[in-house]
């Protein structure tokens, strides 16, 4: 626009403007662009794509892709010579193509011309007909009629002329696809051949393009800004988990997770050597994977990591750095802070097993392998009895934890339950019970709020904690029955006591260490270490100075009659026994049971009346004043009653009725804030008091700086960190305030570890509200009998005496090759008394090597090899109870097997009964009642007997509790149920007694039900490997057999090994084909264990036709087998019908035979007549049924297998042979 | 010293002190306008402003504050309302003292000259458009949009802030029940803008910047523009933190922080001062309530127009003052109702909750 001159601005200038503005809005706009085109996760994704080449390019070079390469190469040549030979030849390839292009040629015209003639003839006959009606047949008629003739006759010929030409070219056709056979046939090798690589190369020529168009393309694609959405390569991934959603204004809302975008390997195997964000999830088993139980597409990402799953930055998705140090890096790398608008921050890795609450209530037991912290939480939440005070509303334990207080005197002195309440751990370093008084927000530096009801005197501190428990313990004592208990009627003995002490089970649960770590450190007995199962119980170190020997008499008699919802159960001891324990308790030899720590005294608290009435002021404050004064003169004269009225203000306001229950105060309610859902609640609504300024100040913060500011908006950033710290010191968030007495914090102070802290966070900040409604596991039947079973048999201990689970050994073979057996160690030689421990295997070892090494006079002598025995069938070393060599001795790792301890008590008490003695400096104290201190042991038929000579598995099948390995497949779980209930004797001779046990509710069901699901569940595994074994097969010949032989599909050598590791999703898939191929080659295996209905096939009378109808006198035959002379002898050590064995002595007894009929199954009884010791290695039952061999014939003229059949029938029909004997 | 000078400040900025600052700060601005439309007091508060925006900003709760996306406006609303609110007072004092030596004001003066629409006008406009827009592009781009939490009606962000020009009414809320916040006080702002130009009897001050001929139009619009609506908007984005409390501009936004309110409706002072229990009939019970604020909105209209605004009812007529001095009153309402919070914790002049009618 030129200049006018007549106006206000210059235009020239004006329209420099223009151009100024206009390129400066179009900069603008190009920085848009960019800006929108420049997203952080393509720089991940760049990143990737590289390192996808470099293993694409990685997998082309591996020695299997050089060979398909030079295959293919070698294929290709061929083909191409096959190719110029023809063309060279000028040959019939050639010429035949051509002449088919002419012939084709031919054929479409013919076709044409046939079509055409087709037409015509129609027309004509429609024409000709048309005449006929309108004019008759007149002579023009007949000429149409000749027309027509012809026509269809030229239609004739040449239809007959295109079928000709057709079949020309369908020769022709022929006749080159003979030429090309050979070819065809190469081609199809070479895509053979190259099946593996070829979509490696598909992905490399798609990432990384040879191809100058595609490089083209992929460029604009990628990079170039304003047109990467016409089908980019680097896009946003993401996870659409279908049933999973989100609470939004009480819709729910799907989840995305585009977590993907930057983790891109995330959910593929094999990315381990890279960093973040390039890695696999380390879990591809359990997590993402597609055969894992959460695969990707089903869970996402942050229903259990949590943050913002659909943010794609470092800091929208809330990240969380697992220490201060990857913070730091973090804050430096990428600026990252705490993301404040979103209230489920990502949980960092210490806390993420939180994530596995929500789905997996109903199944925590289970997961315990895999989730060992979450579940370590779950157990301890348990044990310290935070449920009593804080509901989780689905909780399944509802017991109050502590004992009853409603006849407590009858146990204890009120000078004890003052000076206990003072401070449990001062008497008992490892008990559970909270410290309550004396703690941080009552000590003497608090200050109080001066108000209308108190008189202001200062009062908090010391004095202020005393007049409380002199208060508790006046109130405690007041609601407690006083009736005497009868006398303890016998006279008992302490040596004999401590035998019956250690021997019936008492130290299964109780332990007796001494109170110092110092001191424990020295004690060479394990009933004086602390560990696991023997701190079920009380430490009873001290306990003489505690309870009263009445009440202790008629506690191990009957503990219910005192706390019915106790899990101590009735060892059902003679009352001799129960006397000669308290005799020994009280008249303590071992000096353990009047043995207090330092400084300890039972003693009454002394208080203040001023500071009582003070208190009660305070507590009363809703009176009025002149009322309350008129009471202290009246009713609450005496000191006594104050205390009292006191007392139940106490107890009421800081819970102890929570866990005690106490005359009138047994629907009190809880104190603790419900936790159901705590994890959900938002971080603002957590009072954090002035904890994180006073931290920030320790921390050497300036007030107002910057530091600060960021170190107290951290702290209270995250839920766990107020857990942690109310954990460590439940009273802290009053630190600080001023704040009524009577409103101030009460969680008591349970000393937790700093482990626990973290295992008790990571499970409460799991208790979230139910955003999985629909995508929640719901557990089977089975699944749910396995957590109860697990829960019960914990609360219960059934794990002290019993081994559940055998250890495991890890070494590495001649070759390199690295296994995992379970199994135990054998002796380490013929003199060693005990064979190495699983749990402290490294120490036993060190210790024989030095041993050695003293012996041999060789400062570096070394074991060549050990020997250890599998407990279960592997594949490669054998079936159960094959022993082994393992000459990389330093390789050996051990996992001590899951239960047993107790075990390893007894077994030390019947070989080496023997304490140390400090007078003497000697292993000379005599720890059975032996009258001559000779260290024998009494036996139950009231003989002394020396047992240190006697083998130690014979030993250790005799006097130990039973393990429990696959014990589903062995009992019948109606009888185990009413076992439970009441047990009956099966081995007289051992001293330990299976208790009898409080169940409550389906308790003792769930436990049958637990050991027949295991039994079920682990059927699979042992089909596959015993399969493997006995037909001599790897699992990719078994796959194979399966395609070829039984025409089956989808089965492959992964998945076959998959089901003999008992991996669930290879089992579901993969075991049909397996059971048709074992059908198929006559492999026989005990059938699945159904725990509802128990088949006894061997009492139907078809199946004891069989029998009679060959030997009619078959019971009596198979008796005499069984108990007559010259046969396996079986009565000797097994009773029958009530018949004691003929053995004298009681190291050989077994159970009775009769029992079988009701207790065992009887594929089990089978497979344990074969041989026993597949079922229980070193068991004392001897393999009487020489499969090998032909025995007993005069007895009973059969093969062994059959005689083995012929006994089982017997025993599950003992009823009615013995009627008939 | 940095410390002290946060803790005035902070001592400064609580409601009361704000409010009554606020007020003397616009007197001094009325008397002193001559010294403050002076072009070096422009700069020196500039100069000031950027000292102090240097120097606060290492406050990290102070930072935090103004730095959050959404109030970045704000603080650029407070410079340019500063500057122009300036730039006006000194226009009005170069026009009154041009027109007292008889001169004509300076638009007349400008008005003299005609220019285009084309170019002068639409093209200069359509180049600031186009400046505008690029600049509203690039911050944009450098400031992220304030997206925060997922909304959600069940979990609702403390502090809960409407939208930052309706702050002013927000404020509202915390003195007056919604209906009369929300729907009449808003309704009368309306209805009063649009009845301005029919209320005005002055014929002066038409198109060009004056004190002198319009001085209570000047005042008025000051107190309702800069004290109640720009103030307020201030006050609602860096003063109000969570569960609306106060917050010093250097303070931590305290999610705990108490606020000790009791507040107390009239009929409680009133029957308590007779010494006699409430009555059951809430209209007995309200009534010193209900006849103070019918004495408010029936007595002073004609008490005032009887004395001293006896000019205002000449000029105006009976009608046009009645409905001018209405909407006064209502305005009025809200610094009294303030003021009565603040100084005795009044709650309610008239509360009648079981039929909803609290003023």
């Amino acid at each position: 626009m030129a200049d006018r001159g007549d106006t206000h601005y210059s235009v020239p200038s004006l329209n420099r403007w223009f151009a100024i503005s206009s390129l400066a809005l179009l900069i603008a706009a190009l920085w848009m662009v960019l800006h929108d085109f420049d997203r952080p996760w393509k720089v991940y994704q760049r990143e990737y794509q590289e390192i996808e080449v470099q293993r694409a390019k990685a997998a082309l070079s591996t020695p299997e892709a050089q060979e398909a390469i030079a295959e293919e190469q070698r294929l290709a040549s061929e083909i191409e010579e096959i190719k110029r030979s023809q063309a060279q030849g000028g040959g019939d390839l050639a010429s035949a193509e051509e002449e088919l292009i002419l012939l084709e040629d031919e054929k479409a015209k013919a076709d044409a011309r046939a079509r055409v003639a087709k037409q015509e003839a129609g027309w004509q006959r429609f024409l000709t007909d048309e005449h006929r009606v309108k004019h008759g047949e007149d002579a023009e008629y007949q000429e149409m009629l000749e027309e027509l003739v012809e026509r269809e006759r030229v239609m004739m010929e040449t239809a007959n002329a295109l079928k000709e030409i057709t079949a020309k070219v369908e020769a022709k056709k022929a006749e080159i696809e003979r030429l090309n056979a050979d070819l065809e046939e190469l081609e199809t090798r070479m895509k053979l051949a190259t099946k593996n690589i070829a979509l490696v190369r598909k992905k490399l020529e798609e990432l990384d393009p040879t191809d100058p168009v595609r490089r083209l393309a992929n460029l604009v694609r990628d990079d170039i800004p304003g047109l990467d959405f016409v089908g980019p390569t680097l896009k946003v991934r993401m996870a659409l988990p279908p049933k999973l959603t989100f609470e939004l204004n009480f819709t729910k809302k799907p989840r995305i997770d585009m977590c993907q975008t930057c983790h891109m390997p995330i959910d593929k195997e094999g990315y381990t050597e890279y960093e973040q964000p390039f890695v696999s999830h380390p879990r591809q088993d359990l997590y993402l994977g597609s055969k894992s139980p959460h695969p990707i597409g089903e869970f996402g990402c942050t229903i259990c990591h949590r943050g913002a799953g659909e943010a794609l930055t470092f800091q929208r998705v809330d990240h969380r750095a697992d220490d201060e140090e990857q913070a730091e890096e973090w804050r430096e790398k990428y600026g990252w802070h705490k993301q404040h608008y979103w209230d489920y921050p990502m949980l960092p890795a210490r806390f993420v097993e939180a994530g596995c609450v929500q789905c997996h209530k109903d199944s925590l037991e289970v997961i315990e392998p895999d989730a060992p912290k979450v579940v370590e939480g779950y157990k301890l939440f348990e044990r310290y009895g935070c449920y009593a005070c804080h509901k989780v509303d689905w909780f399944p334990t509802k017991r109050r934890p502590g004992p009853p207080l409603k006849k407590v005197l009858e146990k204890t002195t009120p000078e004890f339950i003052a000076s206990w309440v003072t401070n449990p751990k001062a008497f008992r370093p490892t008990t559970w019970m909270p410290q309550i008084f004396h703690l941080e927000n009552y000590s003497a530096d608090t200050e109080v709020a001066i108000s209308n009801y108190g008189t202001g005197r200062p009062m908090m501190g010391d004095e202020w904690s005393d007049a409380a428990l002199a208060s508790v313990t006046a109130f405690i004592q007041s609601r407690s029955a006083t009736d005497p208990l009868p006398e303890i009627p016998l006279e008992g003995d302490p040596l004999r006591g401590r035998e019956v002490f250690r021997l019936s089970g008492c130290l299964a649960c109780h332990n007796v260490a001494p109170f110092t770590d110092e001191e424990r450190a020295e004690v060479d007995d394990l009933a004086q270490e602390l560990g696991g199962t023997n701190e079920h119980g009380p430490n009873l170190r001290g306990i003489a100075t505690k309870v009263a020997p009445e009440w202790l008499y008629q506690w191990i008699k009957d503990p219910t009659a005192y706390w019915e919802g106790t899990r101590m159960p009735n060892l059902r001891l003679p009352d001799q026994d129960i006397a000669d324990i308290v005799a020994y308790v009280f008249d303590d030899p071992d000096g353990f049971f009047h043995d207090v720590p330092e400084g300890w005294e039972p003693r009454l608290t002394s208080y203040k009346r001023d500071v009582l009435e003070e208190q009660a002021r305070w507590f009363f404050n809703r009176m009025r004043p002149e009322d309350l004064e008129d009471k202290f003169q009246g009713p609450w004269k005496a000191d006594r009653d104050l205390l009292v009225a006191m007392g139940e203000r106490w107890v009421l306001q800081q819970g102890c009725f929570s866990c005690h229950e106490i005359e009138g105060l047994e629907d009190a309610n809880r104190i603790g804030t419900e936790l159901t859902t705590w994890g959900s609640k938002t971080v603002d609504k957590l009072d954090f008091g002035f904890i994180p300024e006073i931290f920030a100040k320790e921390a050497g913060f300036e007030p107002g700086s910057e530091e600060e500011y960021e170190a107290v908006h951290e702290f209270k950033a995250y839920r766990e960190n107020f857990l942690q710290q109310k954990l460590h010191a439940p009273r802290s968030f009053d630190r600080e305030k001023i704040k009524n007495p009577t409103e101030r914090l009460r969680m008591p102070w349970f000393d937790f570890t700093d482990e626990e802290v973290e295992a008790l966070t990571t499970f409460v900040t799991g208790l979230v509200e139910d955003e999985v409604e629909q995508a929640r596991m719901i557990p089977t039947e089975q699944q749910l009998a396995v957590d109860t079973g697990l829960r019960v048999i914990r609360q219960k201990n059934c794990i002290a005496c019993h081994v559940l689970e055998p250890g495991t050994i890890e070494f590495d073979d001649e070759d390199g090759v690295h296994h995992s057996v379970k199994g135990q160690m054998s002796f380490f030689d013929e003199d060693s008394v005990f064979p190495p421990s699983m749990e402290h295997f490294d120490r036993d070892l060190a210790n024989y090597i030095a041993d050695m090494r003293d012996y041999e006079e060789d400062p570096e002598w070394y074991p060549e090899e050990l020997y250890a025995q599998l407990l279960e069938t592997d594949v490669e070393l054998g079936e159960t109870g094959t022993t082994f060599a393992i000459s990389n001795v330093a390789s050996i790792r051990t996992t001590p097997p899951v239960g047993g301890r107790f075990v390893d008590l007894v077994m030390r008490y019947y070989v080496d009964p023997w304490a140390y003695n400090p007078e003497t400096d000697e292993y000379d104290i005599c720890l059975t009642g032996d009258p001559d201190g000779e260290g024998r042991i009494q036996d139950v038929d009231g003989e002394w007997r020396d047992f240190s000579e006697e083998p130690f598995d014979k030993l250790r099948w005799t006097y130990a509790p039973p393990v429990l390995i696959g014990e589903g497949e062995k009992l019948q779980r109606d009888w185990f149920f009413r076992f439970l209930n009441d047990p009956e004797v099966l081995r007289p001779q051992i001293r330990v007694r299976m208790p009898s046990f409080h169940w409550e509710d389906n308790e003792a069901g769930a436990v049958a039900d637990y050991f027949a699901a295991a039994a079920e569940k682990d059927w699979p595994r042992e089909y596959a490997r015993q399969l493997q074994i006995q037909l001599g097969l790897t699992p990719a010949e078994i796959a194979q057999g399966i395609i070829a032989e039984l025409g089956l599909s989808g089965s492959s050598a992964e998945q076959v090994a998959g089901i003999a590791e008992g991996l669930p999703v290879e089992t579901a898939a993969g075991l049909p084909n397996l059971l048709a191929f074992g059908e198929a080659h006559n492999f026989r295996f005990h059938p699945a264990v159904n725990p509802i209905y128990e088949r006894i096939p061997q009492r139907t009378p078809a199946w004891l036709k069989r029998y009679f109808d060959e030997r009619p006198d078959f019971y009596k035959d198979v008796h005499n087998l069984v108990a007559g002379p010259g046969g396996p002898t079986c009565v000797q050590c097994h009773g029958l019908a009530g018949r004691p064995p003929t053995n004298a002595t009681p190291i050989g007894w077994a159970p009775d035979l009769t029992l079988v009929r009701e207790r065992l199954r009887p594929d089990w009884v089978r497979r344990w007549l074969t041989d026993p010791s597949k079922v229980y290695p070193g068991t004392t039952m001897p393999a009487n049924f020489d499969l090998g061999s032909e025995q007993w014939q005069d007895l009973y003229p059969a093969p062994s297998a059959e005689q083995i059949e012929a006994v089982t029938t017997w025993l599950f029909n003992l009823d009615r042979a013995l009627i008939e004997n | 010293m940095g410390e002290q000078l946060k803790n005035a400040i902070d001592w400064l900025f609580e409601p009361t002190r704000y409010f009554a600052g606020s007020v003397l700060l616009l007197v001094a601005i009325f008397l002193g306008r001559k010294w403050f439309s002076k072009t070096i007091v422009i700069v020196a508060i500039f100069a000031l402003g950027t000292v102090f925006m240097l120097w606060a900003p290492s406050d990290p709760d102070f930072r935090t504050i103004i730095t959050k996306p959404d109030n970045v406006p704000i603080v650029i609303l407070l410079g340019s309302v500063v500057f122009f609110t300036w730039l006006a007072m000194r226009q009005a004092v170069i026009n009154d003292e041009r027109v007292k030596e008889g001169k004509p004001t300076l638009e007349a003066e400008l008005g003299k000259k005609k220019v285009f629409t084309w170019p002068d006008l639409v093209y200069i406009e359509f180049i600031c458009m186009i400046l505008f827009t690029a600049f509203l592009i690039i911050w944009s781009l450098k400031v992220q949009a304030p997206i925060e939490e997922p909304a959600a009606t069940a979990r609702t962000p403390n502090p809960s802030k409407a939208p930052w020009y309706f702050l002013g009414l927000q404020e509202m809320l915390v003195y007056f029940d919604p209906w009369i916040a929300g729907v009449v006080l808003p309704g009368f702002i309306i209805v009063g803008l649009c009845a301005i130009p029919y209320l005005d009897p002055n014929p002066r001050g038409n198109g060009y910047y004056t004190f002198n001929e319009r001085p209570f139009a000047w005042v008025f619009f000051m107190v309702g523009f800069i004290l109640f609506w720009v103030s307020f908007v201030i006050l609602g984005t860096f003063l109000r933190g969570p569960n609306w409390s106060f917050f010093g501009p250097f303070e931590y936004w305290d999610l705990h922080k108490l606020e000790p309110l009791v507040n107390v409706d009239l009929s409680t002072y009133f029957w308590n001062f007779v010494g006699k229990p409430k009555p059951t009939n809430p209209l007995v019970r309200e009534a010193p309530g209900i006849l103070s604020l019918l004495g408010f909105f029936l007595l002073v209209p004609p008490i005032l127009g009887k004395t001293v605004l006896r000019g205002l009812v000449k000029s105006m007529g009976m009608a046009r003052y009645n409905l001018f001095m209405h909407l006064l009153l209502w305005f009025a309402l809200l610094p009294i109702k303030m003021l009565l919070r603040w100084t005795i914790n009044l709650k309610y002049i008239v509360g009648i909750p079981e039929w909803f009618f609290n003023v």
